[in-house]
């Protein structure tokens, strides 16, 4: 009977983990994909990653909120560079992450910045303007 | 995938040698030794490059060249070292025999592939990995494997824009450093090569569980250890996510499994010097290893006495002081979560409703670590009723083990208590990863106190092997046999 009750034991939790690790493959195969647009902000970047220098700060300029997901994808794909909300500091070069078309050459002479390539797909390349 | 596993390949050799070197593992020719060897080599050898990369970053000479040259040298020189110093040959390992061991055989097998299909389904869809990941510690990395020009944006108070709960320039430099370490070997920031180092790290908290436990109480515990872990949704789901929650569950573990070898072989130095090794690296990944590392060498100190405390500080030292150095003179800034003056965190710890909040959240939490039907909590429930539990007076020599990860824990729910955060934010963004980074610690010691029905003959078995530690290991196998 001991034994029995063992067996019991065994068989229980041999069946209900393959069970759960079946339960678990599929829900893994419903997940979103790249659910926080990483891969296309890494794409979407990386005509500017290669014009921008591999090291140091960068200016950030977006129509989007600086305390979104956009800037932390934005900062991922352009990562070893530091992306700084201008305003906060005022590097040599910018870049512009926007969510629609809009006056891009506007919007960073206010910040202090001229276009310097429009690289499309919102991703704009600013310098710092001569004063 | 591939590449990225070969690039990991010098630091899992560097790994496997110091462990062979130090003689931490009872013996070899079992495949369990085996095992343990490997998986737990593949851990302590990411943290020597890990560190050595960050050593050499911070010295200004991490180029290619430099660290290629040094992880070959530590890799060539720790192999010969280790096949030099081959520890005495065992017999044969005795085998199981029980009839049903082929269920479990088959459902382990069944359950592993299940478990790689998964970690890889998570991959293609977060090729960055989870929010964390793309966020903290990848990101780390790409700074720190941009080499002399940027590697201080790593520690950088501003890395997460505005966003609240983003910036963390004290987190430790583990994972980091790995992975921008094989990077630099690369040439390149594949995708591919942090969720590889996230895959081996789940694998190997997998095989060292299953392989301690299967050399402590028999294959068929190891397997029901195996299973319990791989049949859990809530570590299964973060293998894929290259976060640090599993890393840090592996070192814990190897602290855990390091001690009760330790304890049940007179503690040796080796052994003890590689759990203070492994103390620190649980440092080096988290923030949360801290407290469990200071908890580990306290009750060491208690247990195991003078010598064995110094030979784990010996280990945990120069670690230990890579640490410090980083978080006294690289960072910056301190973590926004924390309260700025004491008042004020006693005022958020007297509220009531905060410690409500927080015990429902670990209870919710551990509730969402499995399907209700097949939640590991309720087959080890079945387990322990099934298969019976040790005998008190023997998991009364077992508790001090469950210490570090009480206190663990117990501050990690203090941190919740003044977190200056949104708590029922930080609660849902962050309380289940605690209960994975603690659950191969908790099946381990589950798992300890459980009989498994094959430890009788296994255990019987174990006394006619020639012994390969001290005195005191046989007379602690013996204690074994006399309890039951």
């Amino acid at each position: 009977m001991p034994q029995a009750k063992v067996v019991a034991g065994i068989s229980i939790v041999a069946i209900a983990t393959v069970l759960a690790s079946a339960d678990s493959l599929q829900l893994s195969t419903q997940l979103q994909q790249d659910p926080w647009s990483v891969e296309a902000a890494v794409q979407r970047f990386q005509g500017a990653a290669m014009q921008l220098p591999r090291s140091g700060e960068i200016g950030y300029i977006s129509d989007l909120a600086v305390n979104s997901a956009a800037f932390l994808t934005a900062q991922f794909a352009l990562a070893p560079s530091l992306l700084i909300p201008v305003g906060q500091m005022d590097p040599d070069q910018a870049i512009g992450n926007f969510s629609k078309p809009s006056d891009y050459a506007g919007i960073g002479a206010k910040a202090g910045y001229r276009v310097e390539a429009d690289l499309g797909n919102g991703v704009v390349l600013y310098r710092k303007a001569k004063r | 995938m591939i590449v990225g596993l070969l690039l990991f390949l010098p630091a899992i050799l560097i790994g496997w040698s110091a462990v062979r070197i130090l003689r931490a593992v009872p013996r070899e020719a079992l495949w369990t030794g085996a095992l343990i060897e490997i998986s737990l080599g593949a851990g302590v050898g990411i943290g020597v490059v890990s560190i050595a990369y960050f050593g050499l970053l911070w010295a200004n000479v991490a180029g290619r060249a430099v660290l290629l040259s040094a992880e070959v040298a530590m890799a060539a020189g720790g192999v010969w070292l280790a096949i030099r110093r081959r520890a005495v040959k065992s017999e044969a390992a005795p085998v199981a025999r029980s009839p049903w061991i082929w269920l479990l055989r088959a459902a382990a097998i069944l359950t592993l592939l299940f478990f790689a299909f998964d970690a890889s389904k998570s991959m293609d869809a977060n090729p960055h990995g989870g929010w964390d990941a793309f966020t903290i510690w990848n990101l780390k990395a790409k700074f720190l494997a941009g080499g002399s020009g940027s590697w201080r944006n790593a520690m950088a108070p501003v890395a997460g824009g505005a966003l609240f709960g983003a910036n963390h320039p004290g987190y430790p430099l583990l994972l980091p450093a790995a992975v921008a370490s094989a990077w630099t070997m690369q040439g390149a920031t594949a995708s591919a090569t942090p969720a590889a180092l996230s895959a081996l790290f789940a694998f190997a908290t997998a095989a060292m569980l299953c392989a301690a436990i299967a050399w402590l109480r028999g294959e068929a515990a190891g397997l029901i250890a195996l299973l319990l872990l791989l049949g859990t949704e809530g570590f299964v789901s973060q293998a894929g996510l290259q976060n640090a929650d599993v890393p840090i569950s592996f070192y814990l573990l190897a602290v855990l499994m390091l001690l009760v070898f330790a304890s049940d072989q007179g503690w040796p130095r080796g052994t003890m010097a590689l759990a203070g090794l492994c103390c620190a690296f649980a440092a080096w990944t988290k923030n949360e290893g801290l407290p469990f590392a200071i908890l580990a060498v306290a009750v060491v100190a208690l247990r195991g006495g003078r010598k064995a405390t110094r030979w784990m500080a010996v280990g945990a030292l120069p670690v230990a002081a890579l640490i410090a150095g980083f978080k006294f003179l690289l960072v910056p800034d301190r973590e926004a979560m924390f309260p700025r003056t004491m008042g004020e965190a006693l005022s958020k710890a007297a509220d009531w409703s905060r410690w409500m909040q927080i015990a429902e959240s670990f209870i919710q939490s551990l509730w969402q670590m499995g399907s209700p039907w097949v939640h590991p909590v309720l087959l080890v429930a079945i387990l322990a009723v099934t298969l019976g539990l040790e005998p008190r007076s023997r998991v009364r020599q077992r508790i001090w083990l469950a210490v570090p990860i009480a206190g663990l824990l117990a501050a990690d729910f203090a941190a919740y208590l003044v977190t200056t955060a949104d708590l029922g934010w930080q609660l849902s963004t962050s309380n289940v990863r605690l209960l994975v980074q603690v659950w191969p610690s908790l099946l381990f010691l589950t798992l300890l106190v459980i009989v498994p029905p094959a430890l009788e003959q296994a255990a019987a078995l174990e006394m006619q092997k020639p012994a390969h530690g001290k005195a005191k290991r046989k007379q602690s196998r013996g204690s074994v046999v006399q309890a039951k």
